[in-house]
């Protein structure tokens, strides 16, 4: 298992979902799991590997660059998502640490991340939001 | 003189209305676009037909079709700001829908006959746009050239 392969184009808030429009701090696309840096209150790509980006705020809806004004599904409200990634069923998803903003499953963690669930898949396409953010804690490697 | 080359990272809009929409297909920042009324959604602008020829928002970030953008409102009353297109604009140039891509701006000078002319606003500076949309919605004889 590796990263979710998305697609921009395919990606779309759903049921119960709640969007919120925020400032890009880089270049973003659809389906990045992206987080607030609480210096400039934009949006950044996460990253597990590093505890200032281990941190999951929203799901980018559409494209934008820095300074630009973007979309994201606000994941503190839950919902769902078409992820635009084949997903497994059930399966749990985090955020990833190989490159920033992407989302993979919850047997890929390796030591020393700092885990943040993101949800579970629904369907082959749809991920269920809850996001699970234990803080700044390095854990162990899961499977 | 020809259509704008934008450079999508650099639109910035300044003093506009920000408006979510939902567009029915592939859009970039910088595009025009042109709300369907019959659905609502969103597509890119071109003059050269009727049904295309408006000018309802200026995207500010890009989404395919099915999702929501952030637009640059023009279909408001009064003061619609200026936006900073990451082009090379000619100051003091009036820019229109262009009559040959879809979603692109074209200065004035570019127009033909046979196109349903809409002016989104005129340059105050090499990269500045300020918007003020006419739209005649009517056939414009007339070559500016």
């Amino acid at each position: 298992m590796a990263a979710l392969v998305i697609t921009p184009g395919n990606v779309l808030l759903g049921t119960g979902g709640k969007q919120l429009t925020v400032i890009a701090g880089e270049t973003i696309t659809q389906g990045m799991a992206v987080y607030k840096q609480t210096s400039d209150n934009r949006y950044y790509k996460g990253n597990s590997t590093a505890a200032a980006t281990s941190a999951v705020d929203g799901i980018s809806l559409n494209a934008a660059s820095a300074g630009q004004p973007l979309e994201i599904m606000d994941v503190s409200k839950g919902g769902e998502i078409v992820i635009g990634a084949a997903v497994d069923l059930a399966k749990i998803y985090v955020l990833g640490s190989a490159v920033s903003g992407t989302i993979k499953p919850v047997d890929d963690v390796g030591t020393g991340e700092y885990v943040v669930v993101i949800g579970m898949a629904k369907t082959s396409t749809i991920l269920l939001v809850d996001i699970i953010d234990p803080g700044d804690v390095a854990g162990g490697e899961v499977f | 003189m020809s259509l704008l080359v934008i450079t999508a990272s650099q639109v910035f809009g300044s003093g506009v209305t920000e408006k979510i929409v939902t567009v029915g297909e592939t859009v970039t920042q910088g595009e025009v676009l042109y709300r369907q009324t019959s659905d609502g959604v969103y597509y890119k602008a071109r003059s050269d037909v009727a049904a295309t020829a408006a000018a309802d928002g200026i995207a500010l970030t890009a989404g395919s079709a099915g999702q929501r953008i952030v637009i640059a409102d023009l279909e408001l009353e009064g003061n619609l700001g200026s936006i900073d297109l990451g082009a090379t604009l000619a100051p003091g140039m009036v820019y229109v829908i262009s009559t040959v891509v879809s979603g692109g701006i074209m200065p004035i000078t570019d127009m033909g006959t046979s196109a349903w002319i809409v002016v989104l606003g005129i340059s105050d500076s090499s990269d500045n746009l300020i918007l003020d949309v006419i739209d005649p919605e009517a056939q414009t004889t007339v070559e500016y050239t």
